[in-house]
Formats: C-alpha cells, structure tokens, sequence
C-alpha cells in the first residue's frame, strides 16, 4: 500500500482505527450502518460508511431495473422468435454485478489507504450528508 | 517437518510485518480471510491468494486454512441440510403437513446461515486480535495443515 497514510483516526467501534473501520464498511454492510448511527466524531468513516451504504442501495436499485427491463425485453424477444438471444441479455447482468463488486472492493482498498475516495456521483452525495 | 514453536502452544500474538500481498498488518489480513466471506464469498479468494502469496506468515496461512475449512464445512452440511430438508418435507407431505414443511425447511435454513455467521464473525474477531484461535473440530485440521 501506499507510504502516505493519513491518520484517519479511531472509530466509535470498538476503537477500530478510522480505515480499518471504514474498510470493513465496505465489505459488511451492516458493519457501514452501525457506524452511520454509532460515529458522530469521525467524518472520514462516516463519509465512508454512507458512500458504501448509497452504493449498496443503488446496486439494489439497478439490479431490480434491470431485471424488469431484462424479462420484458427477453419476453418480446422470444416473441419475435429470437429467444436464444434473450439469453445473451443476462450476461450484461452477470457484468454489473461484476462492477459492483470491483467498484466495492477498489473502494474498500482506498479506504484502507486512507484516502477520500469519491465513486462517481455517489461520492458526491456522501460528501454532502457526511458534514 | 516438526513443529515449529517451542513445547506448550503456539505463541500470542500476531507476528509483526506486512502481507506481501497489499500489504495488510498480519492480523487485519487473517480477518479479512473470513468477513470478506460475507461478500460473495470473496474470502474464499483472498484465502487461496494468502495460501499462495505467504511464505513465512503463519499465523495469515492458519487463519486463511482455517476460514477455508469452514467454507468448505459450510458449503457441505447445506448439501446434507438440503437433503434433510426433502425427506422431512416428503414425510411431512405423506401426512398433510406441507405448509409446516415449508416453515420448517426455512427456518432449518435461517438458523444454519446464522451458525456460519457466528463463526465467520467469531474467527474474524479472534484473528484481529492476534490471537491463534482453533475453532472446534476444524481448527486442528488447520493447525496440522500449516504446521506440517
């Protein structure tokens, strides 16, 4: 890992330092929701724990969009006798989740190396409800 | 090879030094052997990739060994769960029970997830603190594979 770790102080969680805690967010999500209400001091594990949180959720919400745009595309597909193509469609599935777990685990890393690692447009919206 | 560590068990504490890969402290990388189970049992890997990367790191390659066992433990009584879970629900359906086999077959579930849990958690709070922390049954079969 990077030389230049930042101290990034101890968490409300048992004393955790601040980028462990804010690691371990990203990996258990629940661990991210008791250090939203528990952490009142620390503003790097908590931007940290509601930018894992709003990644989760919007994961939550894509997989469900795609699911539904999935099945209705598939089912007119198959309409148009083309149903081993719907097929096909699952892979894009397969490849979001794909990014999902990469975009958890790149950030996850970065915050173990203390950075204020912002994810596109999530990162903003963390910034904002963290101060 | 014997034993590496004198008469009277292993030593306390994590040994110092960084993992050679991503250079995690020792005990942070024997934790995130097991809570990295929690997604999509990325443990699994990260436990394959310490099994291959550590050379001298024990303490890493018991709780990599160990967390794998239990994986493997896990991923083998779901099969027999499963199993279990048909007979009960054919008995119980000869009988007219079904709606109770359903319940039954999901909270057998529930229970056995929550068991894994607990000792994912259990292990991952054990190696955090340093500590060569044997779960049962399994936790010798680790010891000796490192240990060999």
């Amino acid at each position: 890992m990077s030389a230049n770790m930042s101290d990034t102080g101890k968490s409300a969680l048992g004393g955790l330092d601040g980028n462990l805690a804010a690691l371990l967010g990203y990996i258990v999500w629940i661990v991210a929701l008791i250090s939203l209400i528990m952490e009142k001091e620390n503003r790097f594990v908590k931007f940290h724990a509601i930018q894992s949180l709003l990644l989760h959720a919007a994961a939550i919400v894509v997989f469900i969009g795609l699911m539904i745009l999935l099945t209705v595309l598939g089912l007119i597909l198959a309409m148009a006798g083309l149903g081993a193509l719907a097929g096909l469609l699952w892979l894009l599935y397969m490849v979001v989740f794909v990014g999902y777990i990469a975009a958890l685990i790149y950030s996850a890393v970065k915050a173990y190396g203390g950075v204020d690692f912002k994810l596109p447009i999530i990162g903003n919206m963390a910034e904002k409800w963290a101060n | 090879m014997s034993s590496p560590y004198p008469e009277g068990g292993p030593p306390s504490g994590a040994p110092g030094g960084k993992t050679s890969f991503m250079g995690l402290d020792s005990n942070v990388g024997a934790m995130l052997c097991y809570l990295a189970n929690f997604l999509c049992c990325l443990g699994l890997v990260l436990a394959i990739i310490f099994l291959v990367t550590e050379k001298e790191n024990r303490f890493v390659k018991f709780h990599a060994v160990q967390s794998l066992f239990l994986v493997a433990l896990e991923i083998a009584a779901g099969i027999i769960l499963e199993i279990l879970n048909a007979i009960l629900g054919l008995a119980l359906r000869m009988v007219d029970m079904s709606l109770f086999a359903g319940l039954l077959t999901w909270a057998l579930g529930c229970l056995f997830l929550l068991i894994f849990m607990i000792f994912l958690v259990l292990g991952a709070i054990k190696a955090y603190g340093g500590q060569w922390y044997k779960l049962p049954i399994i936790g010798e079969l680790a010891w000796k594979t490192v240990n060999k």
